[in-house]
This record gives C-alpha cells, sequence and structure tokens, in this order.
C-alpha cells in the first residue's frame, strides 16, 4: 500500500482508547511470474452501525457485502483489516480472527472474485496478511511493503528470514545496525539493463549484502562496452557473452551473503514476460535510456508500488572538440514523488515512437531525417551515477536522519552544482493516476522485436565453432577457478 | 478468478472517451476510426474519418498512438508516410506535444488530431 493509505488506515485501526478496530479495503491484484500481490486502493469505512467495539471488535455481514459490491464494480478484490494494538511485528492470528476472516472468505470471494485479505496492524506499525481460499484456508503473506518516499516493509521472518550478517559485512552493519541490514538484505532488488551503471549497481548491492538481487538484459557484450562495463572482457566480446552471464559472473565473485540468490534474464522489459518478471520485486533500478523501456518502468511504481530508482547520464561534447558539460540525474519514482514523465525524464511522444519500433527503422529515421540517439559514454564518469543512485537507494531504505528519498536531483559537473529538481506532478497525469491499478494497468508491453533480433543474433554466433570452443574452454577455467575458491574455505 | 475485468484503459477506454466527445468510434480493420472536423486550413470544417491503430491504442492513456491514419486523398505538403490495414488509407507519423499535461487525454488527442488536419493541403 501507499504511504498515504497506510497513515489513513492506521489512524482508523490504532485507536486512542488502546481498543481493537476493523475496517475493509479494496485492492487490485498484482500477478507477476511467482508472486502475486494484492495492491490496496482504498479504505472502506464502515458506516454507523456496520462495526461495534467492545475490546475487540466485530462487524455486520451487511458491512462485507457493501465493500464487495463496491470493490467488484471496480474489478477489486476485497481486503479485512484489524487490529492488535498491543502486538508487537509480524501477527500471527488468534481463533478469533481465523474464524472471523473464513467465515467471510466465500462472500467476498463469490462477490469480487478475488480471494478475501486478510490484514492485522500491530502496535508498532507492523502488518501481516494472509490470502484466504474458501476451500482451502489461508495461506500467509510474505511481506507487506508501504512504498512512499521511504520503503518500509513488514517481513513475515517464517517466510522470507533475515540472511544472517556474514563476517564479511561487519563495516556495512556498523553503518546502520543489524535491523536496518535485516530488512535490506531481504529486499527484492531487480537491475533492469546491466550496462555500465547497471553492472556497477549490481557488484554494489551484493556486496552490501542484498541476498537477492537479478538483473534483465537481452544485450551482448561488445567489443565498443569494454571502455565501461566492469569486469567484462576481451574474449567476453569475443565470446558473444550476454550481458547477463557477464553481470552474474561479477556478481557471484563479490556477493557477500551466505547464500546470494542471483538470477538473470535475458528479457526486455518492454516484453510481457520482462514484466511480469519484475513484479516478483520489491525495488528496481532503472539503467536503460529508451523512452518505452522507462515508461514500462515508471508505470510499474504507480500501478504495483514497486519503487523505481531511475538515473542516467547526459554528456554535452562541443561540436568539434571538447566537452561543454555532463550531468547526472537520480530519482526515486514512487507514490509520493513525481512521476518520469512529470519530471521531464520521458515523453509520451517519444514511448509512442520507441513502442512503435520507430527508433531503430533506418527508413524511418532517414525519411524523418532524425539525428540518431547519442551514444556519448564515460567510464569515468558512470560512477557518479551509481553513486547517485545508491544514495537514493539508501535514503528509501534506510532514511538517515528519518528522511527518505529526496526530490530529483541532478548533477552539473561544469559548475559542479546540484540541483534539487523543484518539479511536481502534472494534473493531467496518466501514470498517478493509475495508482494503485494492478493488473488493470494500461498494457505498455508487447513483443519487442530488438530484443528478439539481438538474442537471435547471439544465438547464431554461438553455434560457430570458435565461439563454441572459446565458451567450453572458459567455462573449464571458470570451473577449476570456484574448485580453488571452495578449497580455500567457507565465507 | 471469475472477476469481469473493468476497461480503464486501452481500446475500450479510447472509444468509449471519443464516444463522449462525439467523435463516432468504429473498430474496423485492426484501427479505431473516429471522426474530427479540422478548423483550419483546406479542410476546415469538413467532417474527415480518421484513425489510430488497436495496437497503439493498447497502452491508453499512459501513452498516446503515433501514426494518424487517413484516407489517401486526405494530403501535405510534407509527411513520413506509411501504410495502412485500411484499404485506401495510409499512417502519418506525427509526434503529440506534452502528453500527460492535460486534464482529458482524448480532448488533447482530437486537438493534435484537429492541428495535423490543418495542414492538409
Amino acid at each position: 500500500m501507499t504511504s498515504e493509505l497506510d497513515a489513513r488506515t492506521r489512524s482508523h485501526l490504532i485507536r486512542q482508547d488502546g481498543q481493537e478496530d476493523v475496517c475493509l479495503a479494496t485492492y487490485a491484484p498484482s500477478t507477476g511470474a511467482q508472486r502475486t500481490t494484492a495492491v490496496l486502493t482504498d479504505i472502506v469505512l464502515p458506516f454507523e452501525g456496520e462495526r461495534n467495539v467492545h475490546g475487540t471488535a466485530s462487524f455486520t455481514g451487511r458491512y462485507v457485502v457493501r465493500a464487495a459490491s463496491q470493490a467488484a464494480a471496480n474489478g477489486l478484490g476485497i481486503a479485512l483489516m484489524h487490529s492488535h494494538p498491543g502486538g508487537v511485528g509480524w501477527q500471527w492470528m488468534s481463533g478469533v480472527d481465523r474464524k472471523t476472516e473464513r467465515s467471510y472468505a466465500r462472500v467476498a470471494e463469490t462477490i469480487t472474485g478475488y480471494p478475501l485479505v486478510g490484514m492485522t496492524v500491530a502496535g508498532d506499525r507492523t502488518w501481516s496478511a494472509r490470502s484466504w481460499n474458501s476451500n482451502r484456508g489461508y495461506h500467509d503473506a510474505e511481506s507487506v511493503r508501504i512504498a512512499g518516499t521511504t520503503l518500509r516493509v513488514s517481513w513475515n521472518d517464517a517466510l522470507r528470514p533475515a540472511p544472517p550478517a556474514t563476517s564479511a559485512q561487519v563495516r556495512t552493519v556498523s553503518a546502520w545496525g543489524e535491523a536496518v541490514q535485516a530488512d535490506l538484505a531481504r529486499l527484492r532488488v531487480l537491475i533492469v539493463g546491466a550496462g555500465t551503471v547497471g553492472l556497477d549497481l549490481a557488484i554494489r548491492l551484493v556486496q552490501a549484502g542484498v541476498q537477492d538481487v537479478s538483473v534483465m538484459d537481452f544485450d551482448t557484450v561488445e567489443e565498443v562496452n569494454l571502455d565501461r562495463l566492469l569486469t567484462a572482457t576481451h574474449i567476453d566480446a569475443a565470446l558473444c557473452r550476454s550481458k547477463v552471464d557477464v553481470a552474474l559472473r561479477a556478481m557471484r565473485s563479490a556477493a557477500t551473503a551466505r547464500t546470494p540468490m542471483l538470477t538473470g534474464y535475458d528479457l526486455s522489459i518492454c516484453e510481457p514476460q520482462g514484466q511480469r518478471t519484475a513484479l516478483d520485486y520489491d525495488v528496481i533500478f532503472s539503467c536503460v535510456d529508451r523512452p518505452w523501456a522507462r515508461a514500462v518502468l515508471n508505470q510499474l511504481a504507480y500501478s504495483d508500488y514497486i519503487s523505481l530508482i531511475d538515473g542516467g547520464l547526459a554528456i554535452e561534447p562541443f561540436p568539434d572538440h571538447g566537452m561543454r558539460n555532463a550531468t547526472w540525474r537520480a530519482h526515486v519514482i514512487t507514490p509520493g514523488r513525481p512521476c518520469l514523465q512529470c519530471n521531464g525524464q520521458i515523453d509520451g511522444a517519444q514511448v509512442a515512437r520507441d513502442r512503435a519500433g520507430l527508433f531503430d527503422n533506418e527508413t524511418y529515421i532517414r525519411n524523418a531525417a532524425l539525428q540518431a540517439p547519442s551514444r556519448e559514454n564515460v567510464s569515468l564518469l558512470a560512477p557518479a551515477v551509481t553513486a547517485s543512485m545508491l544514495g537514493q537507494f539508501v535514503s528509501l531504505i534506510v532514511a538517515p536522519g528519518g528522511l527518505g528519498a529526496p526530490a530529483p536531483l541532478r548533477f552539473s559537473l561544469s559548475t559542479h552544482t546540484l540541483e534539487h529538481m523543484r518539479v511536481g506532478t502534472q494534473a493531467g497525469c496518466t501514470y498517478e493516476q493509475a495508482t494503485g491499478s494492478g493488473d488493470q494497468r494500461p498494457t505498455l508491453t508487447k513483443h519487442h522485436p530488438t530484443a528478439d533480433a539481438a538474442r537471435r543474433k547471439r544465438e547464431a554466433r554461438a553455434r560457430t565453432a570458435a565461439v563454441r570452443t572459446g565458451r567450453l574452454a572458459q567455462n573449464l577455467i571458470d570451473k577449476a577457478a570456484k574448485a580453488i575458491q571452495r578449497a580455500w574455505g567457507p565465507l | 478468478m471469475t472477476a469481469e475485468t473493468v476497461a480503464f484503459t486501452g481500446v475500450v477506454a479510447f472509444v468509449a472517451a471519443l464516444e463522449e466527445f462525439g467523435a463516432e468510434p468504429v473498430v474496423e480493420s485492426a484501427l479505431v476510426t473516429y471522426n474530427v472536423t479540422p478548423l483550419a486550413g483546406a479542410l476546415a470544417g469538413h467532417e474527415v474519418r480518421t484513425g489510430v491503430g488497436v495496437d497503439e491504442v493498447a497502452p491508453w492513456p499512459a501513452v498516446p498512438p503515433h501514426w494518424i491514419h487517413l484516407p489517401t486523398d486526405v494530403a501535405f505538403a510534407a509527411t513520413n508516410a506509411g501504410g495502412s490495414p485500411m484499404d485506401g488509407w495510409r499512417s502519418h507519423s506525427r509526434d503529440i506535444p506534452a502528453w500527460g499535461t492535460a486534464q482529458v487525454p482524448v480532448a488533447a488527442w482530437l486537438a493534435h488530431v484537429r492541428g495535423v488536419l490543418a495542414g492538409a493541403v
């Protein structure tokens, strides 16, 4: 849920008199490749006579039917929420809680077509949740996310225990303590775009002990990438290694978690499968420059409350020689902060062109007399972008000084100034108006021919004898290196 | 999961919005066609049937369409034209400026198409 909805719901459920209370909420399902999320959209407060507070709280069936009918009219499900004012941490249901939720599971399912979600908020603001099936009972949620300028996650320790800190992480843990590290290390983090900045981010995140880090990219390592792509070699380019493979190799070497869970997706975020995969994550780093890909990610930040950290580098060379300026920006895209379109980072018309395949259509580009997109990039400046984005990530998760993520930041190299960009949400912002739409979000994804072509080209080259032999030899060397590492001893 | 999906987006939403503006939309030949009357130019005051690809309207209203499909007798002094699934039509490449700043997306879209048609010769 959004932090705004969290505050509103708690102001109803956590009473001054210390008694329990109850209310209903609506949610939109959000279906990932492996995870299903109930994206809460609003609370439905009880009318007079629909609930009774008497130490604990009870409510009428009429209230449930009213909320469920309201939800069904909008294609939503309902959540039954109650408070445990004296509770601390993830709450388990009492017998009465279980009986009450079970008794309304079928009503909710019949009217809305979606499972009843049960939620409990403890006095310390920790949420817990479960999803009911009227025939099979319930299953507990893994986490409850509160998205805003800080990302607050309530964890179900039974399903997603905190990874134990390792000896390699002592300095990191000392920066913010074990509790913060336990939250940070459990986040599911996806990096979309495993290029210069994306790969750097991936290495930093696994070094800091984030256990579950994944990368998504459909591109192949080429010679032209070697002046910036950390750990990539001439051999990788010659053997047509995917950027995802190179990233995973670097991440495995750098990971400090005891059991890192590192995954690579040879996908485009613009493909339906890429988007479904992204819906399994808590935080996404956007390291892509194309408008269509950024639009897809921008959308998920609002429709599905997946916090997005976007950044980029713009270099302005003089026409003949020399550099006029370089700027880099970083933004947390989340409910409560303006979207990428509102802060001028994507333009709807360019998203439409990109989605129509026109940026890769040479005939179209020639006829339209368009300039090829600028490709300047410098290894020496890329770490500044990485640092800006990681600073935003730490602000979002750790909230130093109790402050969360800032408004968009831009650093100008020529004048050495850091600007806090004063941008707000446009009145007609179609992304932020779709906040909480979950699976009802507009369909931005579709078949992505450029991604298909890149994968086919790599596969074709991989079938040549030279590449097959080279890959075999490199894989053997990698295995030998791993064996030596294992023999060296455990972490 | 048996709940009907409520369409606030995509083709259904685009068609509903055009209907509200009296543009008489129809889904035909992989296009949503509708009427627009330009206020200026050679076609000023004449109702013109125009269209956009169904595929391009899928992300509506988050992303606007790009190609404007028109009968071939609607000509422009300069255009970057492409094909159209509708016989006797072709599509014209046009960027809509400042998407996301209008309160009513379909009003912004119709104003854009009207502006494009004002350039017809």
